[in-house]
């Protein structure tokens, strides 16, 4: 089963991704923050596909998706961005810092599971 | 590589209107808070803001705040959602929620959508991290000690959800413009 990594400090957030990919046949890892979601990397060197929020505590999703491209090892995870956020230039720097899609909180569950299958395969 | 963009709402022409008439922000606000209880089920009605003292602030606590600045704004946004709203809100998660985790959650969610439709009054925010306020004094810490409190009420069908403002809003900033491509709340963007 492949292996997808949510990062997101809402717990509630967490949980409805989670629940919603798990159904969908994919095992799920979870993180608070950008720093517990590189060590998660760290702990599973299986991880086919990282999801992404931006505004969180300690280190910022693009600061993070910064780290995961600048490491050899994980540069080619595919990163989807899902975040609250909307602004052009935002969605600009992630497309530039490698991200493979910017979905915009709340998304439709069918169509994200979508996205992720698309992305994890 | 093209980037292809599949909007929630399709994009409109361009104009561009001073819209330093008051009233504005209060429509921004509560037309984000009242399509985001719809997106999770819960159908809202706007009632007439309040501009109100803290004392008279009658909230369901736990409160959810997160700050925000930008130009003639330095304020905090308030969301409490009273406990009968709660068990409304359409979420599939398979744990038990959290209602403060929600009321952030909700309250960082309303924050990005008047973030996101103030970019077409040519207006940058930047926002804080969702906090929770057990009591009245923990609302004082996280909110600006200075400018008025406006209350928005919004209306259910079991209680009324409150959305406030605390802090300097000066809406002579704002400048209408469909120039700005907008990207909306459910839009996904793939590179």
């Amino acid at each position: 089963m492949k292996k997808v990594l949510i990062v997101d400090d809402s717990e509630i957030i967490r949980q409805q991704l989670s629940r919603a990919l798990s159904e969908a046949g994919l095992t799920v890892v979870e993180a608070t923050d950008g720093v517990d979601g590189l060590e998660k990397v760290g702990e599973h060197d299986d991880i086919a596909l990282l999801i992404l929020d931006i505004n969180m505590p300690r280190m910022n999703g693009l600061d993070m998706l910064d780290a995961l491209k600048r490491n050899p090892r994980t540069a080619s995870v595919p990163v989807l961005v899902l975040t609250t956020e909307a602004q052009n230039s935002m969605v600009a720097r992630a497309k530039q810092a490698g991200a493979k899609a910017w979905l915009i909180k709340p998304v439709k569950m069918d169509l994200f599971v979508n996205v992720v299958q698309r992305f994890a395969a | 590589m093209e980037t292809k963009r599949y909007h929630a709402t399709p994009p409109r022409g361009t104009t561009t209107t001073p819209a330093s008439q008051p009233g504005v922000f209060d429509t921004l606000i509560q037309s984000s808070a009242v399509a985001l209880f719809h997106d999770y089920g819960v159908a809202a009605a706007p009632l007439t803001p309040a501009f109100i003292g803290l004392e008279e602030f009658h909230a369901h606590y736990p409160l959810a705040v997160i700050g925000f600045r930008g130009p003639g704004m330095d304020a905090a946004l308030i969301l409490s959602i009273p406990r009968e709203v709660c068990a409304q809100v359409r979420l599939d998660a398979n744990r038990q929620l959290d209602p403060r985790d929600l009321s952030r959650e909700l309250v960082n969610q309303a924050m990005g959508r008047i973030k996101n439709r103030l970019t077409q009054y040519q207006v940058t925010l930047k926002c804080g991290l969702p906090n929770s306020a057990e009591t009245p004094r923990d609302l004082d810490r996280v909110a600006p000690q200075r400018g008025p409190l406006t209350v928005y009420r919004l209306r259910t069908i079991r209680a009324h959800i409150l959305v406030a403002t605390k802090g300097s809003i000066d809406p002579s900033h704002l400048a209408y413009s469909t120039a700005t491509v907008l990207n909306g709340e459910g839009d996904i963007i793939v590179f």
